[in-house]
């Protein structure tokens, strides 16, 4: 045999290297539907088949690349991959490798979308920083929309409901079709350019994505990012989102919802005007009355306000020292006082005068002088005896002295 | 073009906003007589012009369009 005899890895190597020469099948399109689909647990990835009538194609898709696609597929679904047609070696299979995925017949509008999406983002079109701030008051708001549409009648139907002096510009265009996104773009500068417009409402109702196109158009979104007047976004239905709403200054979710957001309330604004004027005589009256306390405050202290004031209180420190005085002074006689009467009582108890008052007599001779004991006498000499209350003259009949005996208890009385 | 010039001058908003200011310097306690009458007066002023924004407005319906030679047209709606 001539021919040479290969393995099945060798043959298997030999396919993936014919299929990674064609660049074809390296980086392509494929559409299909999907069946058999598994989302493999605890891996992530996603495993199915992509088929049409007559054939069909095994299909990974690794965790890493699905985690973007942004739906979950389901058998049935018609869908549109890119990725990269290689060989399984295992079991020699050729299978397509998805790097993206996008629901069919939309795949190419969902590839526009999230490609000029992050192209803006990354320009900062949808910063936070450059949104204008949506004015609470606007007195007069423009609307891009179609004459004809539904959005319009809601929009005008609510604005004149919640205030009727509010003053809506239509500025019609095209919202749909080929020409829409050039008139939508167009409607927004006019608006710039008319002047005199607080708010501009750029929307239409609800329709399919390719309805709704022209509102993720490149041209439509920097029309809305160069616009001086501030942008309300008002696209289709709550869940739809267009590039649009990531530009304009505030997304509604729907046309009637802007009407809503945008447009205040007569009735509230009337009210509001009477709450600050009530705030405001609140606060004036406040202000009245604690400058009235400060003054009612500074004339009850201020000895400017009565100047006799300092000579009243003198005055009356002086009766309160007075008083003190003479109570002081009270205090201390009484004081003395008692201690006089307990010397006085005191010397009275030593006067030998006072001792005559308790019976005891004193005997004095012719010539005045006291008699201490019976020698000094004899019967016949005439004594004067001094009593408490006076003088008796006596004559002594005879003189007795006391016996030896008793000396003792003489010498006790006698000190 | 004028009246544009005109709302610069008084705008409801603004109006708004600068009563909002004199109520909460009328809230310090340390403001003067004078001051605090000037502010009070300045308050009243801005009610009634907000009050005569709100009266003078007239609502309107007008569609603005752009004609063959490329200027802006604005008609009433009916």
């Amino acid at each position: 045999m001539t021919e040479k005899i290969l393995t099945v890895s060798e043959i298997n190597r030999e396919i993936n290297d014919a299929l990674k020469k064609h660049n074809g099948l390296w980086n392509c399109w494929v559409t299909g539907e999907i069946s058999n689909f598994k989302d493999h647990i605890p891996s992530g990835h996603w495993y199915f088949t992509l088929k049409d009538k007559e054939a069909g194609i095994k299909t990974v898709m690794f965790k890493t690349r699905n985690l973007t696609a942004g739906f979950q597929p389901q058998n049935g679904m018609k869908v549109s991959i890119r990725g990269s047609i290689r060989l399984y070696e295992k079991d020699g299979s050729v299978q397509l490798y998805a790097e993206e995925i996008y629901p069919s017949g939309l795949g190419a509008l969902y590839l526009a979308f999230e490609q000029l999406k992050s192209r803006l983002a990354a320009e900062g079109l949808f910063a936070a920083e450059k949104k204008k701030p949506i004015p609470r008051f606007p007195s007069r708001v423009a609307i891009v929309t179609s004459s004809t549409g539904a959005a319009l009648k809601d929009i005008l139907h609510i604005a004149r409901r919640r205030n009727p002096l509010v003053s809506l510009i239509i500025v019609p265009s095209a919202v749909q079709g080929e020409a829409a996104p050039g008139e939508i773009a167009r409607a927004i500068q006019r608006a710039n350019h008319y002047g005199e417009i607080d708010l501009l409402i750029v929307g239409r109702g609800g329709g399919s994505l390719e309805e709704l196109w022209a509102f993720n158009t490149e041209e439509v979104a920097r029309a809305i990012a160069a616009s001086s007047i501030p942008v309300v976004s008002a696209v289709g239905h709550e869940v739809d989102y267009t590039i649009a709403d990531f530009v304009a200054d505030l997304r509604a979710p729907t046309p009637s919802a802007a009407a809503e957001l945008v447009i205040p309330v007569l009735n509230e604004l009337q009210d509001g005007i009477c709450y600050y004027e009530e705030k405001l005589t609140q606060r004036i009256q406040s202000v009245l009355r604690t400058k009235r306390h400060k003054v009612e405050e500074l004339m009850s202290n201020s000895a400017l306000a009565r100047p006799g004031w300092r000579v009243e209180q003198s005055r009356q420190n002086l009766d309160y020292l007075s008083t003190r005085l003479v109570e002081g002074m009270t205090g201390f006689l009484t004081e003395k006082n008692g201690i006089l009467r307990l010397l006085s009582a005191k010397i009275d108890l030593l006067s030998p005068l006072n001792i005559l008052g308790r019976g005891y007599s004193l005997a004095y001779d012719i010539e005045g002088k006291l008699i201490k004991t019976v020698r000094q006498a004899a019967a016949g000499d005439a004594l004067s005896v001094r009593l408490s209350d006076g003088t008796l003259i006596c004559e002594v009949i005879d003189t007795i002295k006391l016996q030896a005996s008793s000396d003792s208890n003489v010498k006790r009385g006698l000190p | 073009m004028k009246k544009n010039g005109d709302r610069e001058v008084f705008s409801f908003e603004k109006g708004i906003e600068r009563l909002e200011q004199i109520i909460n310097n009328l809230d310090q306690n340390n403001v003067q007589l004078e001051q605090a009458l000037d502010l009070f007066g300045e308050g009243i002023e801005l009610i009634k012009q907000c009050n005569g924004l709100l009266d003078s407005a007239e609502a309107k319906v007008k569609v603005l369009l752009e004609n063959s030679k490329g200027e802006l047209v604005v008609t009433d709606q009916d």
